[in-house]
Order: C-alpha cells, then structure tokens, then sequence
C-alpha cells in the first residue's frame, strides 16, 4: 500500500504501471476490496502529496489495520517485497532519493518495531497466560487440600446428624412397632365391633321369629290339646310333648276382631317416591264385608248362642239374700269378733292349783312316729281286726260308674310331665 | 228427572276418567305395557287430564306420565316436546302436596335420562319450583323434589351450578337434619351429585355447612344412608387438599373404619374410596391415616370383599405407599403385600388387576428392603406372566411392567431374581442382569449359588447386542467368574470339545 501511496506523487502516467506493478504484487497478496481501498486512499493523496503528517498517518493507519487483518507472516513478507519494490520506484524521482530512502526508512523501521512490539507482546501474553494457569492450578490444588480436612470433620457431622434425626433408624422401627400395635387395637377392636353387630342382628332376628311363633299359636289355639283327644303336637308316642304344644298352653287366643283399617298414607311416605303402590287416596269410610256364607244345617243363630252361653247368672231374691235374719249375722258378727280378738287361750279358772295336775300335750312332731302318716295315704279308715265277724271284704251290689273306673288310667303316663 | 239423567251423564264420563287414568298408571308400572301405551297414543291422552277438574284424575295422570317418562328416554321426551313440563311447573307452586309429588316424579323422570333432557327440564324454570318445594312441609314433596333436582345435577358442571343458583344447597343440608330415613337418603345423595363435578362446587356445599351433619350420619344403622353419606363426603375430598382436610377435621377418622366392617358391600366400598380420596392428596394425611390405624382396617376390608368392591383399598395402599418409603415400610410392617398378592392372582378383571399390580409396585420401588418384601411372595412371576400373557389388556401390561421394572430395579434379592432368569422378555432380563452385576461381584456365596441353580448357563445363552446395556452386564458378570467355567457354559461348548477330539494327534 505504501508503493500505491508513494506512487501517487509522481507523474500519473509513469506512477501508473509502477503502482499498477505494486498493485499487482500486493493483489496476489491481499483480497481485492481491500485493494481498492487503498487505491481510493492514494487517488486522494496525489491532490495532498505535500503533507507528510498525512502520509505518515495514513501509514500509520494503513498499519494498524494490516496488524488487525492480517498475519504477522504475510507482513514480514509483505515488507520485504515493499523494500525491493521502494528503490525501483525512487529512482523516477526528481526530488532527492535521500530524502524519500530516509522517509522510507523510517517508516520501515516504525513498521518492524511495531511488528517486533506486537511479536513481544503476544509472547508476553503468553506467558502470562501460562503463570496463570500454573498459579491456578496451585491455589486449587492447596485448597482441594484444605478441604478434604475440613471435609472430614464435614462428613462425620452430617453422618451423625443424618443417621440421629433424619433417617433415624431406631426412631423408625419403633415407628414401625407402634403402627403394629396400634394395627392390632384397630383390629380387634373393629372385631368386636362386627361380632357386636352381628349378635344384635342375630337377637333381633330370633325376636321376630319369636313373635312370629306367638301370632302363629295364638292364632291355632285350637291345637291345643284337651283331657280326652290328645292335640297334633302331643302325640301319646313322643316322650314330651311338643313345644309348640307349651306355647299354645301358654297363649291367649287371637279374638275375631276385624283386623284395622290401615291409613292410607302409612305406607306412602316410604313408597309413594318409588310409585310401587298406587295411590290410595282417601275414598271414605270402608265399605262392609259381603254377607259371609252361613253354615248348612239347621243350626241357632250364632248370635243367639254366644248370648244365651255367655247369659249372666241372675240370682232369685232367696238365694240373693241370707236365710238367716239379720239378728242372726248380728249375733254371728259379735263371735267371730270375739273369738278374733281373744289372746289368750286359758281361761281365767277361779283357782289357782286347777293347772297344777294338767297332763302335758305332746307336739305333732313328738307325738307322732317318724315319717309320712299313713292315714290318709295308705288307709282311710281305722281298721280293728278284732272285731271283724267275717273275713271277707264288703261286696259291691250296685255296679260302679264306668267313667270313673276310667279314672288315671285312659291316658299312658306320658301325659304327666316328669 | 231430566236434571238427574244430566248429572249422571257426567258422572259417568268422570267415572270413566277416572278408571282410565288410574288404569293407565297401574299398567305402566310393569315395563311390558309400556310399548303398546306408547303406541296406542297414550301421551296425548293423558295431557289434557292434566287439566282435569278433579284432582285425584289430575295426580293420577301425573303419576302415569311420570311412570313413562321413567322408563326410557323416546318417552322422555315426548313428554318435553308435548310442552307438558311447563304447566306441570306452574301447578307445582299451587296444588296440594300429592299432585306435588307426581309433578316432582315426572320432572325426575324427565331430568334423569341425559344432559339435554335436564336442560330443558331446567328451562322451564322447574329448579326455583323445585327449591320452593324444598320448603314444604311435607317430607314426601321434600323427597321427590331433592330426588328430582339430585338427578338433574348428576349430568355435568352446568347443570349442577344452575341447580346451586336456584339455592337449593342450604335446603339441602336442612334436609339432611330431618327426622326421615329416607329424606335424608336423598339430600345426602343429591349434595354427593352436586359436589362430584368441581372444586367450587364442593366449596359451596361445604360452606352451607354440610360436612359436619354429613359426619354425623356416619354412625346411622341404616346401611342406604351410609353409602350415600360415605359417597358426598368423598365428592367432596377427592378435588383438592384443603377440602380434604376439612373432611379430616370433622373427626370423621376412627368412626369410618368401622364402617368397612359393615355387611353391606357398598358401604365398605363407599367407605374405602372416601379414605382413598382422602389418602391421595399428600404424605402428611396418609401419615394421618395411617396412624389412625387406617391401613390395617383397609387391609382387612380387601381381604373379606370380592371385586370390584376391593378397588379403592387397593388404590388406596397405592397411593399410601408411593409418598415415601417410611409410609410404605409401615404398609408392608401391617401385613398388606399378601391380599394384594391374593388379589393379582384372584381376581379376573383387568382392570383390578392392574390396579393390584400398580399398588405392589409402588410399595417396593423404594428400596432393597422394600422390593424384598415385595420379592419373597413370588408375586413378581405372576408381573411376569401377566406381562406376557396376549389376554391381557393393555393397561394391565403395561402397569405389570413398570411395576417390575420398579422392582427390580432395587430388588437385591437373588433367589427371586434368579425365578424370573428363565422367561423374561429382553428389556425385563435388562434390568434383572443389571441387578445381578450389581450384586455378584461382592458375594462368594451368592456366586456359588448362581452357579448351582444354572443361572450362569442361562446368562450365557442370552444373546445381546455388543455394546448394549445387558452386554455390559453380561461382562461384569463374566468377569466374576474363572474363565473356565464361563467357557464351559458358553453354548455350543460341547461341540467345541468334540471338535477338539476330532482334531487332536494322539501322542503315540
């Protein structure tokens, strides 16, 4: 470029191939833009081809941007070239060659130690570079060192620490051991809370089965059975009889009372959303039942029977009122009062040695021998064989009833509960 | 005279009225008569005795419509085209309480079949009807107008906030405090419809109160109301933790254990979904539950069901179990792992299995003791097999592998490793070599045994990619072992001898 710029200051047509020459030169060097740039830089220059400020600056600034773009190779090249290209172009000068060789000179020497800075500089930095990483790696390093200290008493805390409270091994297993515990209260207690429902279902259902039973004896109290014809469920076979034979002793019997009209709204609070029943809407009293049918037979109006069975007794005025007079109950009255309020039993006797020879009562159980009396159970009467004429016992003349020859022995003894 | 036969002319004609419409409701009470109604016209007949002077025709009427309304939805509808919803509203602010009842039969009628039907049911302003009717006296009208709105918001979000905005909520929980079983039934069922569809809806039924109330009823003998109360307090908790900790205050939690003891099916099963809901939302209120002793009585719970009603405990020991290991560890300590075992193996629905098998999974992913709980059921070939099995359905396959991948991927216990050696598919035996070259290189012992149970030989003969994963494994675990024994175990090593024999210059 500096060819380019000091071929500008001679004449244009011989300055031409010159330039053209350095241009060719430096164009197998440099990109083209930038050689039309510089070529621009010269054109202008010829106009100002005295100041030298401007050329020197203009070096300067062609320079600086050849460091920028360039390497440093192609620089030294490139000076070298320049300077066997300068003496050929001086030599068409009119001015002193001295001059322009020392400009030149000048300028090539600013050049190289503007190269040799920057040559230095790089190394510098380099080297700089290199200190660094040394001391970097050094400075690491004596820390790493004193952190694996400090890491040590680090790592014993946190094990400490983590093994105490976080992940606490034992806090864990009696965790652990409590959850059991508590598992089997919860269970056994929801264990007895089932079999306590259970039981109460189950009571509620014999209950109903129970009352079920009740209705159902109460409503065949007619099984019974009477003295004479044994009932279905006292069989003379069996050896007790059946339940359900107690159960209807024991019941009252169902009286035949209509059975009560159910409201009709009873049932509709549960069923009327379900719309299963239709609605019975209040229609009135019931309507009566259709005549029943009447017994064939030339029986009594039913009526009439339960009347005249069930007839009060009536009393004639005799029976209602005493044989005796009233004097009678009067005087009847004084002795049973008397005899109530009497204490005392011996009577007040006017002299004082009468109880004296009084012979002494035994009591019942003195009295008597030991055991049951046989009066009564084994004999009735008093027997005195002595005076007996004949030994032969009464004989019956008027044949006996036989119903009550039947008595204790039409039924086994099965009819008598053990 | 004239004047009587007059008068008996329409006495006869209300007789026969009268006989017709009640006719017409006894027969459309069995679904058989239902098509040869609808086809001899029955709709357009009974609409105007809607009309009808006498009020007994007039709810007799009501009530048949609302019998064929209920039956299917071509009815249904028929019934909205005919415009009879709209005088059917207007009378149920007038007449007494039967026709009430049946105009509030047929709206449920009406309302229950799809979202479409409900809508037009709310169209016609039956919902500010229905609330007024809330009001009433009578606790049948109160039934049938909460079972009516009830099916109306059970469709979807909308329809349930329109519900809301005719301030039906607070009659509800007022409802919920009366006497009547069945009553309360409803409400309870009705508010668990309302709060299933979103979190702001749960919001408004809780703060009209209902929680407390609905916590009370837990104790009722009546096993209906249990189910309803168990299914509205778990609409309630499953949509967000706040709402589930409300749930919690109310002290619900040792009482609702014993309701999965209960002999009804659904009350356990209502029972176990409300502490699943409850368990799902974070570590601290399973910790809550499991406390309580929750886990134990869950556990038992699926122990005594068969089915479907088991699936919310399973889920629920799931997700006790994926929120840490401690919780696990407390699942497995209650003995849990055997019924869900039983239920993988029992069980033959998809759906539950999977369930089962993503439970099992997450209790033993945490760690080796975990996945050795897990291990020493011999649960993981039943994972296998049922990962391999065509039948299966997919999510089951699915949820089967990842239960094992998880497993295994802890699991250091090798005799139950060395079971599923024989079958496993290439990216399970993965996974199941990895375990192993984990765990060969520092126990002599467990070389020997590997050696012995012939698990060496089927490492040998599978064939992996070089480079791969398993082939790596398969090199670690080569290399525990002397060379010759690999050698010997290497397939085709027999011919290899033989060749040897074939070759070999005997030394003469």
């Amino acid at each position: 470029m500096v060819a380019v710029a000091s071929g500008g200051r001679g004449e244009y047509g011989r300055a031409r191939p010159a330039g053209g020459e350095a241009v060719a030169a430096a164009g197998g060097v440099f990109p083209q833009e930038q050689v039309s740039m510089l070529v621009i830089y010269s054109i202008q220059d010829r106009q100002s081809h005295r100041k030298k400020t401007r050329r020197v600056n203009l070096l300067e600034l062609l320079c600086n941007f050849l460091m920028r773009s360039f390497c440093l190779c192609f620089l030294a090249h490139f000076c070298t070239c320049f300077l066997l290209v300068l003496p050929n172009l001086t030599q068409d000068f009119d001015r002193s060659v001295d001059e322009d060789r020392k400009i030149a000179y000048k300028a090539a020497v600013k050049i190289q130690s503007w190269f040799r800075g920057c040559r230095v500089r790089a190394y510098l930095r380099y080297l700089n570079k290199m200190a660094i990483s040394i001391q970097k790696w050094w400075r690491g390093y004596q820390s790493r060192r004193y952190f694996r200290k400090m890491i040590k008493i680090q790592k014993r805390w946190r094990g400490y620490y983590v093994r105490k409270y976080t992940h606490n091994y034992y806090a864990l297993k009696k965790y652990l051991e409590a959850i059991s515990l508590n598992n089997e209260i919860v269970r056994n207690e929801l264990q007895e809370y089932t079999e306590m429902t259970e039981k109460e279902k189950k009571k509620k259902d014999l209950e109903k089965k129970e009352k079920e039973k009740k209705y159902k004896a109460r409503k065949m109290h007619y099984l019974l059975s009477t003295e004479q014809i044994a009932g279905i469920y006292n069989s003379p076979f069996r050896k007790s009889p059946d339940p359900m034979e107690l159960l209807l002793r024991q019941s009252k019997p169902l009286s035949h009372r209509r059975q009560q009209v159910r409201s009709p709204f009873t049932y509709e609070l549960y069923d009327w959303p379900t719309c299963k029943r239709p609605p019975a809407f209040a229609t009135g009293q019931p309507l009566p039942p259709i005549g029943k049918q009447k017994p064939q037979g030339p029986f009594r109006d039913t009526a009439e029977v339960l009347w005249q069975r069930y007839k009060p007794l009536e009393p004639t005025l005799r029976v209602a009122a005493s044989i005796n007079s009233p004097l009678e109950k009067a005087r009847e009255e004084m002795k049973r009062e008397e005899w109530r309020n009497c204490i005392h039993d011996n009577e007040f006797l006017p002299f004082s040695s009468y109880h004296k020879n009084e012979k002494y009562d035994l009591s019942i159980h003195a009295s008597e021998k030991t055991g049951q009396e046989t009066y009564g159970i084994k004999h009735f009467r008093e027997v005195q064989p002595n005076k007996w004429i004949a030994g032969k016992d009464f004989q019956t003349v008027l044949p006996s009833i036989v119903l009550f020859e039947k008595f204790g022995k039409t039924y086994s003894k099965a009819g008598q509960i053990v | 005279m004239s004047q009587r036969q007059v008068l008996q002319v329409f006495e006869q004609y209300q007789r026969a009225r009268t006989h017709f419409v009640q006719a017409v409701a006894e027969l459309s009470a069995r679904p058989q008569n239902i098509g040869t109604l609808r086809d001899a016209g029955v709709m357009s007949l009974l609409r105007p005795l809607l009309l009808d002077v006498v009020p007994t025709i007039q709810q007799t009427a009501a009530l048949a419509l609302g019998r064929l309304a209920n039956y299917n939805d071509d009815l249904a509808e028929a019934v909205v085209k005919g415009d009879i919803l709209p005088q059917l509203v207007c009378s149920l602010s007038e007449q007494n309480r039967f026709y009430k009842k049946a105009a509030a039969f047929v709206l449920r009628a009406v309302g229950k079949h799809s979202p479409q039907l409900a809508q037009a049911v709310v169209e016609c302003g039956a919902l500010e009807a229905l609330a007024v009717c809330l009001e009433d006296f009578d606790p049948g009208v109160k039934e049938a107008a909460a079972w009516a709105l009830g099916y109306i918001a059970q469709h979807n979000a909308e329809l349930s906030q329109a519900v809301v905005d005719a301030g039906a909520v607070p009659l509800l929980v007022l409802c919920i405090q009366e006497p009547e079983i069945a009553l309360k039934r409803i409400a309870a069922s009705t508010l668990s419809d309302i709060s299933k569809h979103s979190p702001e809806l749960a919001q408004t039924v809780v703060d009209a109160g209902a929680i407390a109330f609905l916590a009370q009823m837990i104790l009722n003998p009546d096993a209906k109301l249990k189910r309803q109360v168990l299914s509205a307090l778990s609409q309630i908790a499953k949509h967000s933790v706040d709402l589930a900790e409300l749930v919690v205050e109310a002290e619900i939690f040792p009482v609702v254990l014993t309701c999965l003891k209960d002999s009804d099916e659904y009350v356990k099963k209502n029972g176990a979904t409300l502490i699943r809901e409850i368990a799902k939302h974070s570590p601290e209120l399973s910790q809550f539950i499991v406390n309580a002793g929750g886990v134990a009585a869950v556990i038992d719970c699926i122990g005594s069901c068969k089915g479907t009603v088991r699936l919310p405990g399973i889920m629920m020991l799931g997700y006790v179990a994926a929120h840490s290991e401690n919780l696990s560890m407390a699942v497995i300590v209650s003995k849990g792992i055997p019924p869900l075992c039983a239920c993988l193996i029992e069980e033959h629905e998809d759906h539950i299995k999977a369930a089962a098998a993503w439970a099992l999974g997450q209790i033993g992913r945490h760690t080796p003791e975990h996945a050795r709980a897990v291990a020493v059921t011999n649960v993981l070939s039943t994972l296998l097999s049922m990962y391999m099995d065509i039948r299966s359905s997919e999510d089951l396959q699915l949820k089967a592998k990842r239960a094992l991948k998880n497993i295994l991927q802890k699991c250091t216990d090798l005799p139950a490793l060395e079971a599923l050696l024989h079958d496993a598919p290439p990216n399970i035996m993965k996974h199941i070599v990895g375990q192993f070259s984990k765990v060969l290189p520092h126990d002599s012992k467990a070389r020997r045994l590997f050696v012995i149970t012939g698990g060496l030989k089927k490492v040998q003969e599978i064939k992996a990619e070089p480079g791969s994963l398993l082939q790596e494994y398969i090199n670690t675990i080569n290399n525990c072992f002397p060379e010759e024994i690999v050698r010997y175990y290497s397939p085709g090593y027999s011919e290899m001898l033989l060749e040897r024999v074939e070759n070999y210059q005997p030394v003469l």
